[in-house]
């Protein structure tokens, strides 16, 4: 099942406007979980119709991706994203792209593709993985 | 011309047609975030209307369809080639359908001279960049920004030492969407030296900041003379167009590279498009014709100074507004509801801006201002 991640504010209400968004689209929520991260709140959901659902929460205002990216957490320093960089370029993976989704408090939230996602996975620290 | 056709629309829809220019003359009064200049009379243009003219093709090579304004394009492109510092002998580019299709342009002329490249660009690019990079399915890699809106210098340094080996195609921002940020072309050129990164390409996307960094005292580094291999301007923005429109800018030695043939006009096509807009061209030239660079001099000298007039009066009302040198983008912590209501204003998280193109004046500005502190207030 795809899953869509919502990086959002650790805010009061925040789950009630997501909901209520998808709602509004007709757009049924199968699963969620949330996780909060100092000033950073990550919503993990799916639901019967992903397209839909990433359209809905695009018009209320959130910032959403899905597992065609794998998604992490980092320290929000310069070279962060370069050491990441040099573990793929290590173990000969190519990365097709590597876009930071939001900083706040010190942590950045990013997204990165490529061909092998099995072999990304193991570059990866799991407890940093969203 | 004889037109073999005279009849007019129904009723209805000239009703609705004069809905939709009420509607425009409506919006325009409180248009004060996005940058566009909205002063401007291109009604000499208007019998050009009445032509089915189409710039197909490279402007630089002629073309068998013959209602064209090559002549004009060229006129463009080796007026903005002198504002870019670029030879006249090296200078090709065309007129593009707006900022987006110059970036592309460039993006594409990095890929095909370093297939195996990676782009580098900031999070403070415009985001129809990553639309391109997806559509050219190009390798990238996103930098930090800093506070300003400008390149992490330090976490492009640190991403590029690891990718030395590999071709570095880099997207500057001369003037941010967001910040109006300018990208230090000198700091990243001398980065990519310092790493010994031989095989690089650095487009520019100059959106807005193409038209008010050379008309300035003391510009950043912004054009070829800075090392750029491409740069793309628009030219709704600060010139002002009633249609989306831009400029584009290489060296002609590099476009032989993506040069291909369509045989049916008898043009080498070395734009993306086929049809071009012919009108667009007219519509710059009849702007570089009506205000000279002395005119373009003045213009931006007075957005410059109303900038300068928004930021303190925002601050001296409590509301801690900035903004970047030599820019016109007045940026402000986000204000509530009720004032996105009256004014058309561009947001994007806590911050939200105003651009003080020409038609933004002071007591624009006064009244925006007042709203914000009342808002703030209640």
């Amino acid at each position: 099942m795809e899953r869509i991640v919502i990086i959002t504010r650790n805010e009061t209400g925040v789950i009630a406007d997501i909901a209520g968004a998808l709602a509004n689209a007709g757009v049924n929520i199968e699963s969620l979980d949330t996780e909060r991260d100092g000033e950073q709140g990550i919503v993990t959901l799916s639901t019967n119709d992903t397209n839909q659902a990433l359209l809905a929460l695009k018009d209320a205002g959130f910032r959403a991706a899905t597992d065609d990216s794998l998604i992490f957490r980092l320290t929000d320093e310069p070279g962060a994203l370069a050491r990441v960089a040099k573990r793929f370029r290590d173990a000969g993976l190519n990365i097709q792209s590597l876009h930071i989704l939001d900083r706040q408090a010190g942590r950045t939230v990013v997204a990165l593709t490529c061909l092998d996602r099995a072999q990304a996975l193991t570059l990866l620290d799991p407890d940093s993985i969203v | 011309m004889q037109k073999t056709t005279q009849k007019t629309i129904p009723h209805e829809a000239r009703a609705r047609l004069e809905t939709i220019i009420e509607g425009f003359q409506a919006a325009a009064q409180t248009q004060i975030g996005y940058p566009v200049n909205q002063d401007y009379d291109y009604s000499d243009l208007l019998p050009i209307l009445q032509y089915s003219a189409n710039n197909i093709g490279d402007p630089f090579q002629g073309s068998n369809f013959r209602t064209n304004t090559h002549d004009i394009e060229r006129e463009v492109v080796a007026y903005f080639a002198d504002l870019m510092r670029l030879e006249q002998e090296q200078a090709w580019g065309y007129v593009t359908s707006g900022g987006t299709e110059g970036n592309m342009y460039g993006l594409y002329m990095g890929r095909e001279t370093f297939p195996d490249g990676t782009v580098y660009f900031s999070q403070d690019t415009h985001y129809s960049v990553v639309k391109l990079l997806r559509l050219l399915n190009m390798r990238n890699i996103m930098i930090r920004s800093q506070g300003n809106g400008e390149i992490d210098y330090d976490d492009l340094r640190e991403t590029l030492s690891v990718n030395r080996g590999a071709p570095a195609i880099i997207v500057a921002n001369i003037g941010t969407t967001m910040k109006g940020a300018v990208d230090d072309l000198d700091r990243i050129r001398e980065t990519l030296d310092d790493l010994e990164i031989e095989d690089r390409y650095i487009h520019a996307d100059a959106a807005l900041s193409g038209m008010i960094l050379p008309f300035v005292q003391d510009p950043q580094p912004h054009g070829f003379d800075a090392g750029v291999d491409s740069i793309s301007v628009s030219g709704h923005k600060l010139i002002g167009s009633p249609l989306p429109c831009g400029i584009v800018l290489t060296k002609r030695d590099y476009v032989a590279r993506i040069a291909r043939s369509v045989e049916y006009v008898e043009v080498l096509d070395t734009t993306i498009p086929g049809s071009r807009s012919a009108l667009a061209p007219m519509i710059i030239w009849y702007a570089l014709q009506k205000h000279g660079t002395e005119g373009f001099r003045r213009m931006v000298a007075g957005m410059m100074e109303t900038a300068e007039y928004a930021v303190r009066r925002f601050q001296g009302g409590g509301i801690p507004a900035w903004r970047n040198r030599n820019s016109a983008t007045v940026v402000l912590p986000r204000p509530g509801e009720e004032v996105f209501r009256k004014w058309q204003i561009a947001r994007s998280g806590d911050i939200a801006h105003i651009i003080t193109m020409p038609h933004v004046t002071r007591e624009k500005v006064d009244e925006l201002v007042d709203d914000c502190m009342r808002q703030r207030r209640d």
